[in-house]
């Protein structure tokens, strides 16, 4: 019971200290706010507003429907320029897309000649160069058949191949961007928190006034632990009720306990990893300097900005034992897909085999460390 | 302004790092290693969809239609499933990302010519991923229905009358490296010397050796000239190594000007350490610093320069911030130098940008560090 009340007690302390750093808690609440908002109304994959040039040789009445058929709010009008300038136009970086219509293509077409329409595509722009051109090539041929059909919009096609997106219909990439900066926010924070707090009372020799105390490593840890586990989950739930539910109007189809409940797991890992990083580290640079190296490459890595199964294997491998791929694996099959715990467990089961592997070997480094000191 | 107490700080703080050797060598190899893993990990070129199938025909017909997904190498066959049932729980596990359903009686319909459907689903929770899955899968599907034609009635289908050409340009194959690895050594050069610059003023406040700068002629800027110089220096460095590194172990060609792109990594560099003077002037200690510095600069730096996504594409707030900060500017710069092949010219408005943040920047942060404590 007297444990109990030493880490309540000194957990309160780091809270109160918190709170005082008025500056701090207002860049907290952007992270998990004004951040989630940002990236998720603003960071849509999808095709938007995207630069088109379009060089007509063809001027026929086709040739204008093709073009006229890339529209808002994909594409910002297409703007015409010379063929023998589109050079020029790629290289100064105001145009992502080139599309060429050659002389006769009408006349061509009708008479069977299957000419060719050229789309030059400034690649280094690598995602929209990947959806764009799939959106440019559906568009174009869907103009196409309509055109020669008299109407229709369908390809009549022997076999009609219906295409349904599950989960997420409308590819509604606020829900998915938002969700992840949102799990990133945490992640970088519940990371840094309890290293630093640890750091700090290293630095400023406070750690004495703990050592002189009747106190063990476990309750100076649990003590950081629940306090930056608290402020961590004040700021996710805030994210996602005030942003992700109320402002995106995202559905969350899974159980709010059973995301709660991961989220736990998943936090004793990273500050598990925080206090492992404190006590390798000699001061506040160094421990900067390990965070960013652990941090950045699990947010990174995680599929979230890039798909996981392109990864090289090795590297893939290599994530096995970041606690971020299961809870981003966790999350999104939870709020996304309704996944339940017969599904989720394999990732519950993963973060807590982590967490308590890293929180165990932190614990053992900080006592040693602990101990070392008292004598 | 004196350059000799310039001097003298500079020379006190490289000191005190080179008595620091762990951090000394972690100061180049985080960037280093960082580059590493990303210039390998970050790539967009979508493969090894995990597909499944649920064949209710099963005839020759059916089971060529899905050996051409299963024979891609865009999809990775995880098998056939029996039931509906089946399919969806390997979708909600996240064990199938693209699915086709067909029906019974394919074979039959198509060899009679009558018009009949397929069902593909694909798992939309990666936006990305499933608008490139559905490409793929739309163009698998094209070129499966000519070959069927082909063979189950023996003509040649010709099922869209005008084809249409792609190049393209700057990175032929499309492979990601030639886009990202110099945009990643963007993001790196502001993430590493910004958060650095801002330890180092806090370290003093906190620690309390900022009496010495309160008690002496040093004037601000003086004292945060001492402080930004020789971090800029070292990150000077880094720039140097991570070029290299871009250069001949990514095999990315440096085709344009040299020159440009060093003149434009020093004013980048300059702002990304100015940047870490003026968190250091909000932050009340270390720990303030060294999250406010994360805040500000490890997901922005990656998410809203351009490097994930084109700023032009960007929309509302994130446009606007992607816009008010330096790395959009320099991934111009770098990927503009390295991919495209061009020089001073075409960038000027870039360097123009930088510059502007850089004053801004500095006098911002020597206007917020009080001379004397409040």
């Amino acid at each position: 019971m007297r444990v109990l009340r030493h880490i309540w007690v000194l957990g309160g302390k780091e809270l109160l200290l918190l709170s005082r750093d008025l500056v701090l808690l207002l860049f907290f609440a952007y992270a998990f706010t004004i951040d989630v908002y940002m990236s998720g109304e603003g960071l849509g994959i999808e095709l938007r507003d995207a630069a088109v040039a379009v060089a007509d040789e063809d001027h026929s009445p086709l040739s204008r429907r093709l073009i006229e058929s890339l529209r808002a709010p994909w594409f910002q009008p297409p703007e015409p320029i010379a063929a023998r300038t589109i050079a020029d136009a790629l290289d100064s970086g105001r145009y992502t897309f080139a599309l060429t219509i050659p002389p006769h293509f009408q006349a061509d077409l009708l008479a069977g000649r299957r000419p060719a329409i050229q789309l030059i595509v400034d690649a280094t722009a690598v995602s929209q160069a990947y959806v764009g051109t799939a959106y440019i090539q559906r568009i174009m041929l869907e103009e196409l058949t309509r055109y020669i059909s008299g109407g229709s919009p369908e390809i009549a096609l022997p076999v009609e191949p219906v295409i349904r997106v599950r989960y997420n219909p409308n590819r509604e990439s606020p829900w998915y961007e938002g969700l992840n900066m949102l799990l990133h926010s945490v992640t970088m924070i519940s990371m840094l928190l309890p290293a630093i707090a640890l750091m700090r009372e290293r630095e400023h020799g406070t750690i004495e006034h703990l050592l002189a105390m009747p106190l063990s490593a476990f309750t100076i840890l649990a003590s950081k632990v629940w306090s930056s586990m608290v402020v961590v989950l004040l700021g996710l739930s805030l994210g996602l009720v005030a942003i992700l539910r109320v402002a995106f109007g995202m559905p969350f189809a899974g159980s709010p306990w059973l995301f709660y409940a991961g989220t736990i797991l998943f936090l004793f890992g990273t500050a598990g990893l925080g206090i492992l990083i404190a006590t390798v580290a000699r001061n506040t640079p160094q421990t900067a300097l390990l965070a960013l190296l652990v941090m950045m490459p699990m947010i990174f890595l995680s599929g979230a900005y890039t798909p996981e199964e392109s990864m090289p294997s090795g590297l893939r491998q290599a994530m096995v034992i970041s606690p971020l791929k299961y809870y981003t694996q966790f999350a999104t099959g939870l709020v996304f897909r309704g996944a339940g715990l017969d599904t989720l467990w394999p990732d519950l089961a993963a973060m807590a085999a982590i967490g308590a592997f890293v929180f165990g070997l932190a614990t053992l480094r900080f006592r040693a460390w602990f101990a070392a000191a008292q004598r | 302004m004196s350059l000799a107490r310039v001097a003298a700080l500079v020379v006190l703080e490289l000191t005190a790092l080179m008595r620091d050797p762990f951090r000394l060598t972690m100061v180049f190899a985080v960037p280093t290693t960082l580059l590493l893993l990303f210039g390998y990990g970050l790539t967009l070129d979508v493969e090894n969809l995990k597909f499944v199938a649920l064949d209710s025909d099963r005839t020759p017909q059916s089971r060529e239609y899905i050996e051409a997904f299963t024979h891609s190498r865009y999809f990775q066959n995880r098998g056939l499933v029996e039931s509906d049932r089946a399919l969806e729980h390997l979708f909600r596990a996240g064990e199938a990302t693209v699915a086709v359903e067909i029906p019974a009686g394919f074979g039959r319909d198509l060899k009679a010519g009558y018009h009949t459907q397929v069902a593909i689903w694909i798992d939309g929770t990666s936006p990305f991923r499933a608008e490139t899955a559905r490409s793929y899968a739309e163009a698998m599907h094209l070129a499966i229905l000519g070959r069927l034609a082909r063979e189950t009635r023996g003509e040649a289908v010709e099922i869209i009358p005008a084809s249409i050409e792609m190049r393209f340009w700057y990175n032929q194959s499309l492979e990601s490296k030639y886009a990202f690895v110099p945009g990643i050594m963007a993001a790196l050069l502001l993430v590493a010397p910004a958060m650095f610059t801002a330890i180092a003023v806090v370290r003093e406040k906190e620690l309390g050796s900022i009496t010495n700068f309160r008690a002496t002629p040093t004037t601000r800027l003086e004292f945060l000239l001492g402080k930004q110089i020789p971090h800029a220096a070292i990150s000077f460095l880094n720039f140097i190594v991570l070029s290299l590194l871009t250069v001949f172990l990514f095999g990315v060609p440096l085709t344009g000007s040299v020159a440009a792109l060093t003149v434009g990594a020093l004013l980048y560099i300059l702002c990304a350490t100015a940047l870490g003077l003026l968190v250091s002037s909000f932050a009340k200690s270390q720990f303030a610093a060294i999250l406010i510095a994360t805040i500000v600069t490890v997901l922005p730096s990656f998410v809203y320069s351009g490097l994930m996504i084109p700023v032009s594409s960007l929309a509302g707030g994130a446009a606007v911030i992607a816009r008010l900060y330096p790395a959009m500017y320099f991934l111009d710069i770098s990927v503009g130098v390295f991919t495209k092949g061009l020089g001073f010219a075409a960038l000027a408005p870039d360097y123009v940008a930088l510059a502007a943040f850089l004053v801004v920047l500095i006098a911002a942060a020597a206007a917020f560090l009080p001379k004397q404590e409040a």
